[in-house]
């Protein structure tokens, strides 16, 4: 699967880009704020659906332009489709497929690496919530269903449990998120032992060290002894917190408040890691759920990395090459001129330069 | 002075705009449309509005449509009088009719609703309740809409009727997502109908 066409119109600082694409490794070079992130998120959003980091429609739309416009051409094992997606002020999104409005969200294997993505090391427990979240959402369809639904049982028990605490309909949307949460603890659990083996084995061929990195999905406020009993957990939890649930007003545990932590020989690396452990965890946890997408799909996947190469040594940009140049696509921002040794040796490499918001098929 | 409409002519406006899906700009398009309409014609309407004012009720057991204390439904004795179907709207009825169900039903006229902060008291639940102590009922299905109230509402009455020996059993939420009851076509409802599935409240 690859992008064969992208067409963009009024996206952030890019009035109009229009380019044909083929497989292989795709630099885009060009000096800072020119559109290449840009450029990436978009591809993001168009073949996962969310932004890589938030953002207001304001920031999405070109200034003083009315709506912003996104399409691509996917070229699939067999045949293609188009997909577009029309962005207005305050409206949902607007996505189409082969013109018609998309019901059922067709599947764009991307998998990408933004420098936020520190965030998911560093930041709240949401984020990485959000990380396993988002990416089960690919390979399960439905599970974003689940994850709202979830969303709006407990924004509904909080409204009960602050304004209105009628014990016997609070327990109905107690069971609702005990079932529905089973559910969420379930597949994150299931992913996250997916992606473990290789978190792991990235980590360790990125920073050569020995040790190894110990991911674990921490339930908040109930018990996760035995993965069968999370149902029971989850429902004695709830019991155990009523009062206090009452008196604070709002939902104190369940799947909504869960971590994912990551140890490091005991230590935990979101508040004791250093920088560098830090990236290369992050960058670690992205090539695993390529790795995990790709097993679980037996689809080669769309790759795009943000501003990450010219960050790194010789070494781990070897290793990391040769990690995602069997992929099918690849779309690399860089603001150095890099040697790409890799074009001798046949790989096909195309370099594209962004400069104030057009894009030009050469270096510049 | 800047000119208006005539006084009938505001008022008629005004009284069509509190009609749900009517804005004003629809609403002045109709009353236009009146004004040039023969007279007749607007009697024909005026007697059809007086009519249901006069003559249309709330089934005293059902909570569906009728014309006198009971409804067709209700006073037909020819249906399955061991079953109820429970319905959000009279609406709802007729989609379920269309189905292969020739039960009896149940309307509760609301759904709760923590966000608009209608709670079990604002649904029809306590003749509900009466009606399967009091009646020979063997099964309650709840076909409340697949919306997370409508299904809260749903598990909120089955644990009110599981004392009683009835079988309870909930249509499978296939339903296209946010889609009511209202619009779903037939062969959604069939399968909705067919896949019901009993509730097991621990
Ligand atoms: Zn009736």
């Amino acid at each position: 699967m690859y992008f064969r066409e992208i067409n963009l119109r009024n996206w952030r600082n890019i009035s109009q880009l229009k380019i044909k694409l083929e497989e292989g490794l795709i630099v885009i070079t060009g000096a800072n704020a020119q559109g290449k992130s840009n450029f990436l998120e978009a591809l993001y959003l168009l073949a996962r659906g969310t932004l890589p980091r938030p953002a207001r429609d304001e920031e999405l739309i070109t200034w003083g332009e009315e709506l912003a416009y996104l399409s691509c051409k996917v070229q699939e094992k067999v045949g293609d489709f188009t997909r577009e997606v029309i962005i207005r002020r305050g409206q949902a999104k607007e996505w189409r497929v082969n013109g018609r409005l998309e019901t059922r969200k067709r599947r764009i294997w991307l998998v990408g690496y933004f420098p936020q993505d520190m965030e998911i090391v560093e930041g709240s427990p949401s984020k990485r919530r959000d990380f396993l979240d988002q990416t089960i959402d690919l390979l399960r369809p439905g599970w974003g269903r689940v994850c709202r639904e979830y969303g709006e049982v407990l924004y509904r028990r909080n409204t009960l449990l602050r304004e209105k605490p009628h014990s016997e309909l609070i327990e109905v949307y107690t069971e609702k998120l005990v079932s529905l949460g089973t559910t969420l603890v379930r597949g994150r659990i299931w992913y996250l032992q997916n992606l473990t083996p290789f978190i792991q084995q990235f980590y360790r061929e990125l920073s050569g060290e020995e040790e190894e990195i110990q991911p674990r999905y921490q339930s908040r406020g109930y018990s996760l002894q035995n993965e069968s009993e999370i149902k029971d957990g989850l429902r004695q939890a709830f019991r155990e917190a009523k009062a206090e649930e009452l008196s604070r007003g709002f939902t104190l545990v369940g799947p909504h408040r869960d971590e994912v932590v990551f140890q490091k020989e005991g230590r935990d690396l979101r508040t004791f890691g250093s920088q560098g452990e830090k990236k290369t965890l992050a960058l670690s946890l992205k090539l695993a759920e390529m790795n995990v997408v790709k097993l679980l799909t037996g689809e080669k996947v769309i790759v795009v990395l943000d501003d990450l190469f010219s960050e790194l040594d010789e070494k781990r940009r070897k290793r990391l090459w040769s990690e995602i140049v069997s992929q099918n696509q690849v779309f690399v921002t860089t603001t150095e001129k890099l040697e790409w040794e890799e074009r001798e040796k046949g790989a096909k490499v195309r370099i594209l330069t962004l400069d104030r918001g057009k894009i030009y098929p050469e270096e510049r | 002075m800047a000119q208006s409409y005539p006084d009938p002519l505001v008022r008629l406006i005004s009284a069509l705009s509190h009609l749900p899906g009517i804005g004003p700009k629809t609403a002045q398009r109709i009353a236009f449309y009146l004004v040039k309409t023969p007279r007749e014609e607007v009697g024909e309407l005026v007697a059809a509005l007086e009519g249901i004012k006069q003559k249309i009720r709330f089934c005293q057991v059902c909570g569906f449509y009728s014309e006198g204390p009971l409804c067709t439904i209700c006073s037909d004795q020819g249906r399955d009088r061991s079953v109820i179907c429970v319905v959000e709207q009279p609406q709802d009825v007729l989609a379920v009719e269309k189905s292969s169900f020739r039960g009896l039903y149940h309307v509760l006229h609301g759904v709760i609703s923590p966000l608009l902060g209608a709670g079990p008291e604002e649904v029809a639940l306590d003749q509900l309740v009466f009606r399967v102590r009091e009646g020979n009922i063997k099964e309650v299905i709840l076909a409340t809409n697949p919306s997370v109230d409508g299904e809260a509402t749903a598990l909120f009455i089955a644990r009110k009727l599981k004392v009683f020996p009835v079988r309870i059993t909930m249509i499978a939420r296939g339903l296209p997502l946010g889609g009511d009851l209202e619009f779903a076509d037939e062969a959604t409802l069939l399968q909705a109908f067919e896949g019901r599935r009993e509730l097991h409240l621990d």
